[in-house]
């Protein structure tokens, strides 16, 4: 319970900041999509499972909450949580960039799934080239602040955590 | 063997929040903006409003510094083109204020033309006399544009002085502030008459044939002008405003009284004027002339 209002407090505040400060910040035509990254997070940290879940629920919230197209962004996100869960348990890598490598990869896949939805539904503006653009960018800028905002969720998650009590 | 089911079980869970997103979004777009799914996102933007507007106010500082840094090479931009454009606006204004002042001129020479129904040639001051001894303009026309020596000068304001050299393009005027200036004028009240004459940049000197004439300051002085006997005329035609008695005090020996007035034009920054080459009348009086005027 003590994660679930974690995790819930870590997606409002991502949504929080990605409709206020974040919106403002746009270069080159995309900005940071923290929803994104905080699912990825998730789903490094606690699975596929939860990675699904969480993704469902941060991209119902953004669907929601800031009045997108509902339920593009719950769908996007939902399979982004559970494929980068799942690729997770295979990667074995101590590397400390990985989460930054893994955001960025999956931030443009994503974010290319997203307008692919969206073009189908009749909904993507500014074509396919600018889908790319927007991918990258995004990608980028997710991996530059993923080294910052990487540490501070695990420790929240981390603390949330349920300690196991051994009675010898 | 639990771990197949623990698959199975997250496979399932995920293909049932996808089923879930897709059926969201069929509802969504078939409700369009009138569906059951867009009033629930307008009450979830409701909610969320005041949250964003709290976070806005704390970050917005933060946000528009990113924003400014990331714009940075567009601000940059962005300002050199405004201050280009603001040095056109002001070298705009800048002859927007002569092309008027040079409109407001014109229109008061027009005016005292045919207020005193003067036939003249309109001119432009192009030069300053350098001398230090010497009160004169330069201006662009000549005996080509028919002026010719003595002819009467005029600003918008009032007397300027009369035209001393002539050359083919342009011609030499002497101000009435020059110390060699002696102008026939009189009080437009009382009609009481003299001579004017130049003090340089100090006030004109106005010497009157009755010294016992009451003067009193602000009264205004014009041209005299006269006609004698023999048919000789004056320089300057009759009427035409000089200035404004600015200070009446006895001379040393209490005699007679030293007028001083103010004229009209500003010397300083006299750009068109008006060439007298004709006038229609002249007062028919028998006059001694003055010396100059």
């Amino acid at each position: 319970m003590r994660r679930t209002l974690a995790w819930a407090a870590i997606v409002v505040t991502a949504l929080l900041l990605q409709s206020t400060i974040f919106a403002q910040i746009k270069l080159g035509g995309a900005q940071p999509e923290l929803m994104y990254l905080v699912t990825i997070v998730l789903a490094m940290l606690e699975g596929p499972a939860s990675g699904a879940v969480g993704g469902f629920s941060a991209g119902m919230a953004q669907d929601f909450l800031l009045n997108d197209p509902k339920g593009i962004t719950a769908l996007t996100l939902t399979l982004l949580g559970y494929v980068v869960g799942t690729v997770r348990q295979y990667i074995t890598t101590p590397s400390p960039t990985l989460p930054t490598l893994l955001v960025a990869a999956a931030t443009a896949a994503g974010i290319i799934f997203y307008g692919f939805v969206s073009f189908l539904l009749g909904r993507l503006p500014g074509g396919f080239l600018f889908l790319l653009r927007v991918a990258f960018l995004s990608a980028l800028y997710n991996a530059l602040l993923t080294p910052l905002l990487y540490p501070m969720i695990r420790r929240v998650a981390e603390l949330s955590r349920t300690k196991k009590i051994f009675r010898w | 063997m639990a771990t197949y089911a623990k698959h199975r079980s997250t496979r399932l869970l995920v293909v049932s929040l996808m089923l879930a997103s897709l059926v969201t979004i069929t509802v969504d777009s078939r409700g369009g903006r009138a569906g059951p799914l867009a009033a629930l996102g307008r009450a979830g933007a409701a909610i969320i409003g005041p949250m964003q507007e709290g976070v806005s106010a704390v970050f917005r500082p933060v946000g528009s510094f990113f924003s400014n840094v990331f714009r940075a090479g567009a601000l940059a931009q962005e300002n050199t083109a405004l201050r280009e454009q603001i040095g056109l606006l002001q070298r705009q204004i800048q002859e927007n204020l002569t092309l008027r002042r040079e409109l407001e001129e014109l229109r008061r020479l027009l005016d005292i033309a045919e207020i005193h129904d003067i036939e003249g040639v309109g001119a432009t001051v192009i030069g300053e006399d350098t001398s230090n001894f010497e009160w004169a303009v330069t201006i662009d026309k000549g005996s080509e544009d028919g002026v010719v020596v003595d002819m009467p000068v005029l600003a918008g304001e009032g007397l300027v002085g009369r035209v001393v050299e002539v050359s083919s393009g342009q011609s030499k005027v002497l101000l009435i502030i020059d110390p060699d200036s002696a102008v026939a004028a009189k009080l437009s009240a009382s009609g009481e008459r003299g001579v004017l004459g130049g003090q340089r940049e100090e006030l004109l000197q106005f010497e009157l044939v009755d010294p016992a004439t009451e003067v009193r300051p602000g009264e205004l002085v014009e041209t005299s002008g006269y006609q004698l006997e023999s048919g000789q005329e004056g320089v300057y035609p009759p009427g035409i405003p000089i200035g404004e008695v600015a200070q009446v005090e006895p001379d040393e020996a209490e005699l007679t009284l030293r007028v001083l007035v103010r004229p009209h034009v500003d010397f300083s920054r006299l750009s068109t004027v008006i060439i007298v080459t004709g006038t229609t009348s002249l007062i028919p009086e028998a006059t001694p002339p003055p010396p100059g005027g």
